[in-house]
Parts: structure tokens; C-alpha cells; sequence
């Protein structure tokens, strides 16, 4: 009789166990940033628990915007000068399609629901309703001047667009592909952002070094000064603070939604354009155009924890963090 | 040299463009050049910080005239060629040895540029890095095709060029006697 028979199952079983253990130990999945890289055509993959750089992966020309679904596991990245959309998938951090656009493509965003894709032409002034099961345009939508910076509400009903050159925001019913109405804010809107709860929605104004900030319902709008030539927004995992990149001045300001001014300012690498939050560990990340890197701030203590180098020329213009479902703050 | 003039005389005639003060092109672009000199970092930061002198030590300007407007500072460099560029100081930090500024007017083949000279120690004593890096867009501001003469690698090369031979011209300046 052999007595190993009986032990090596045993063992197996044990070695199954404690492998399932650690990959659940700290309860979270890995999230990541995908960070794009203008200059080298790459995008830089972060994984957010351990702030490393793990992929790096070859694009098209030029990367910019940035796009993410967590159901779909994909990333979609624009490329302005090689004018359409690189697909990634998010499992195997490989590009898996391109969907040619005939313009400019900067900004992203996906319905909440990850169902449609829109893109903004820079130039043309118009926006593309991308289908994501079929990767057709089921729509195009006249904007204003210069579409840049989307968000989409929590519900999937409304698409807002920042024309930098209009200083406006347009309002479009998704449902319908209409616009609805034009909110004005200050000069040369960029980036937006959009509270959690939906209700407020943040202009960022480049050529009036300040942020518009407006109640959706009521269209009540405050304006705050932020650093020289702020670009990009992302509200804090409370909607309680705002963080502005300010590119001319290599800060982050820290603006209270509330108090409705700046409470701190947060010096990062050179230029800094893209801000995305992941809710998980507290962290937000900011992509460095100038010196090529990330700043990670922890979004509590709004102390900068580390900088991660990246490519060349980073942007991630968009929100770019990709979050596991099961990750969402309780 | 003679390619930066030639660049710039050349820009000249392109110059009606870029009084559209809207839309910029969507990417921009970047140059980053570093230099070490043999001086001390007080005398080559003396030079930079220096803002209404630059023809001290760019071989491609003849003329600095500063002028201050209210709370603001500018310069308006004369090329050799006549051409100008009209600067504005966003800020010279003596404790950073750092200063900003930006281009407000030129008839240079691009937009948006904004720039920073930074001063730090060398690896040795003695010696001093100077990094110089610009950030602008190419003239063009529509979909492509992109005509010649407004596209990213006219753009690049004129501050390639401006860049190259004043750093060049810097160390010149910071390494003689004087």
C-alpha cells in the first residue's frame, strides 16, 4: 500500500486553498490606470495597488482620451492625429480593434451602462454615438466650436460636452441625440466633471484660470479661481472636494465644494493635464505631460504618496481608471 | 544659425495665421534640452534670471527692450533677421532658480508656447545644468491634410533651433571670464 495515495490529494487540496486565499487577500481585485502617452504612442498601465507600471502597450499615433468599462473589461483610447479609437482589452492589456474616425477624436466617455461610446471631434464640431457591441457610429451629433471634455450622467440619459471655443456646455438627451440646452461658463472650457450623485457638474475654464460650478436642477453656477491654465477635474470619492490639475503651474488645487474656494495646493511633476480617481485606495492619479510621469496624491491626506514614471508626453485625457465592480466604496 | 533665420524669415510670411487667437491643434508639442556648463550655478542663473538682457547670451537676438504694464513684465526681442517676439515673465523664483514666461506675439510658425528655464547644481563643483523646455502647438489649427510650412515638424525644428544655439550661446557667455 502506498501511502503517498492518500497524502497527495491532501496536499493539492491545501496548495488550492492557499492559493485562493491569496489571490482574495486585501479583498480587492487589481485596478488600474491607463495612461496615455502622446509622445511615444503607448499607454503606460499602472496597477493602482502596488503604483507600477505592469503594460506597456503600443498605439496608434498619438494616444489622448481615455474611455474604461469595468462590464466590458475594455479601455478605449482616441488618437487625435491617427484619427480613431484603439480597443484594449483589459484582461489581456492588448489592443483587439481600431475603429477608424474621419476627424480629430480628443475626448471619451462611456454610458454608465458601458452600451454607447461617444467621441468628440476636435475639429469638426461634432460628436460620434459609437455603438460598443457593434463598434458602428449609430449617430452624429452637431456641437459647438471645439468639443473637448464629456461626462455622462449616473442614469445614462444625459451626455454634456465642454466647446472650448463656445465657452459653453451643451446638454444632449441621449435618448433622443438632441441638445436640450447650452449652460455658459467661463472662457475655454476643457475638462468636466461630474459629482457621483450627478447633480454637479464642473467646467474647467483654461483661459480664465478658474472652474465653473454648476447645480444641474437649479443652473445655479459659482466660479472659483484655481492655478494658471487649469485643464482637467475629477471630484473626491465624497463629492465633497474637487482636484483641478493647474498645467502652467505643475499644482493641483484642492477646491471645497462647499466652501466653495480652494483649501490647498498641491505641487506635482510639470504640466499636469489628466485626473482620474480610483475610489478603492484613495489615491488619484495625475498624468504629468511634462515630465513624463504620474503623480498618486491620497485623496484624504492630499499629500503626494509617489510618482510613477511612465512615457513620453502623458495626457489621459478622460476618466482612466478602471475599477472591478466589486471594488465600488461601500 | 543661418537654418533658425532662414526658419524664421520663412515663418514670416505664414505670420497672418497665427493672429487667429481660437483653437490651437490638438497636440501639443514639446522640446526638452539640457546642458551643463562649467560655471557656478549663481553666475549662469544670474544670465537667465536676467530677463530683459537675453541678447547677453542668444547669438540669434540683437535687442531686449523690457517694458512693465501694470503688474506684468515684457520683453520684445529683436532677431538679427528684424523679426520680433513679444515675451511675457510669468516668474523668475530665485530660490528654485527657475523662471517661466510665455510667447504673447510673434511671427514664429506656432501658438500657445510657454516655456521654462531651470537652474541646478552640477555633478561637480563648478559646474551648473541648465534645462530649457517649450511647449507649444503647430500653426494649423484644422483637420487634416496639413499644409507645409504649419505642421508639427516646422514648429519643432524652429525651437530646436532657437534652443540648440542658445544654450550654445549660454555656456559661451557663463564660461568666459567676464
Amino acid at each position: 500500500m502506498n501511502p503517498f495515495k492518500r497524502i497527495t490529494p491532501l496536499i493539492s487540496f491545501t496548495l488550492l486553498a492557499f492559493t485562493a486565499c491569496s489571490v482574495h487577500s486585501g479583498d480587492i481585485q487589481p485596478s488600474y490606470a491607463y495612461i496615455t502617452n502622446q509622445g511615444d504612442h503607448t499607454v503606460s498601465v499602472i496597477d493602482t495597488r502596488h503604483h507600477q507600471v505592469t503594460h506597456t502597450i503600443q498605439t496608434g499615433k498619438a494616444p489622448v482620451g481615455v474611455a474604461v468599462s469595468a462590464k466590458l473589461k475594455r479601455a478605449y483610447i482616441t488618437h487625435v492625429e491617427g484619427q480613431g479609437v484603439s480597443i484594449i482589452d483589459s484582461t489581456q492589456h492588448t489592443i483587439i480593434d481600431f475603429i477608424k474616425v474621419h476627424g480629430s477624436p480628443v475626448g471619451i466617455a462611456l454610458t454608465p451602462d458601458s452600451t454607447i461610446l461617444f467621441v468628440a471631434d476636435w475639429f469638426d464640431n461634432r460628436i460620434m454615438a459609437i455603438d460598443t457591441a457593434t463598434h458602428n457610429t449609430i449617430h452624429e451629433i452637431k456641437v459647438g466650436n471645439a468639443p473637448a471634455g464629456l461626462v455622462i450622467s449616473p442614469d445614462n440619459k444625459k451626455l454634456y460636452v465642454a466647446n472650448r471655443d463656445a465657452d459653453e456646455i451643451a446638454e444632449i438627451e441621449i435618448a433622443s441625440m438632441t441638445i436640450k440646452q447650452r449652460i455658459k461658463v467661463g472662457k475655454h472650457p476643457f475638462g468636466l466633471a461630474l459629482s457621483h450623485h450627478g447633480k454637479l457638474i464642473a467646467s474647467v475654464n483654461v483661459q480664465e484660470d478658474s472652474i465653473s460650478l454648476i447645480d444641474i436642477n437649479t443652473l445655479q453656477q459659482d466660479k472659483i479661481k484655481t492655478g494658471y491654465h487649469p485643464y482637467c477635474a475629477a471630484f473626491n470619492s465624497d463629492d465633497k472636494t474637487l482636484f483641478v490639475t493647474n498645467t502652467q503651474d505643475d499644482s493641483v488645487s484642492v477646491v471645497d465644494v462647499t466652501q466653495k474656494k480652494v483649501i490647498q495646493t498641491i505641487n506635482v511633476g510639470n504640466t499636469p493635464e489628466g485626473i482620474s480617481i480610483d475610489h478603492a485606495n484613495n489615491s488619484a492619479y495625475v498624468a504629468n505631460w511634462g515630465s513624463n510621469n504620474v503623480s498618486v496624491i491620497n485623496t484624504k491626506t492630499f499629500q503626494v504618496i509617489t510618482t510613477i514614471k511612465t512615457g513620453d508626453k502623458s495626457r489621459a485625457f478622460g476618466q482612466f481608471i478602471l475599477q472591478p465592480p466589486s471594488n465600488s466604496p461601500p | 544659425m543661418k537654418k533658425i533665420l532662414a526658419l524664421i524669415a520663412l515663418s514670416i510670411t505664414t505670420s497672418l495665421a497665427s493672429l487667429n487667437a481660437l483653437a490651437h491643434g490638438p497636440s501639443p508639442l514639446k522640446v526638452d534640452k539640457s546642458i551643463t556648463i562649467k560655471a557656478e550655478p549663481a553666475k549662469v542663473w544670474a544670465l537667465i534670471k536676467d530677463f530683459g538682457n537675453m541678447q547677453k547670451w542668444h547669438p540669434a537676438i540683437t535687442n531686449t527692450k523690457l517694458e512693465k504694464k501694470g503688474e506684468d513684465t515684457f520683453r520684445t526681442l529683436t532677431l538679427k533677421d528684424g523679426g520680433t517676439i513679444v515675451e511675457k515673465l510669468r516668474g523668475a523664483d530665485d530660490n528654485d532658480m527657475k523662471i517661466r514666461y510665455e510667447i504673447t506675439s510673434s511671427q514664429l510658425p506656432l501658438t500657445d508656447y510657454n516655456s521654462f528655464m531651470v537652474v541646478t547644481k552640477g555633478a561637480k563643483p563648478g559646474e551648473t545644468n541648465v534645462q530649457w523646455v517649450g511647449r507649444f502647438y503647430r500653426l494649423y489649427k484644422l483637420n487634416p491634410p496639413i499644409p507645409a510650412g504649419q505642421d508639427d515638424e516646422t514648429a519643432l525644428n524652429v525651437i530646436n533651433g532657437i534652443f540648440d544655439s542658445g544654450l550654445d550661446g549660454l555656456q559661451k557667455a557663463a564660461e568666459s571670464s567676464k
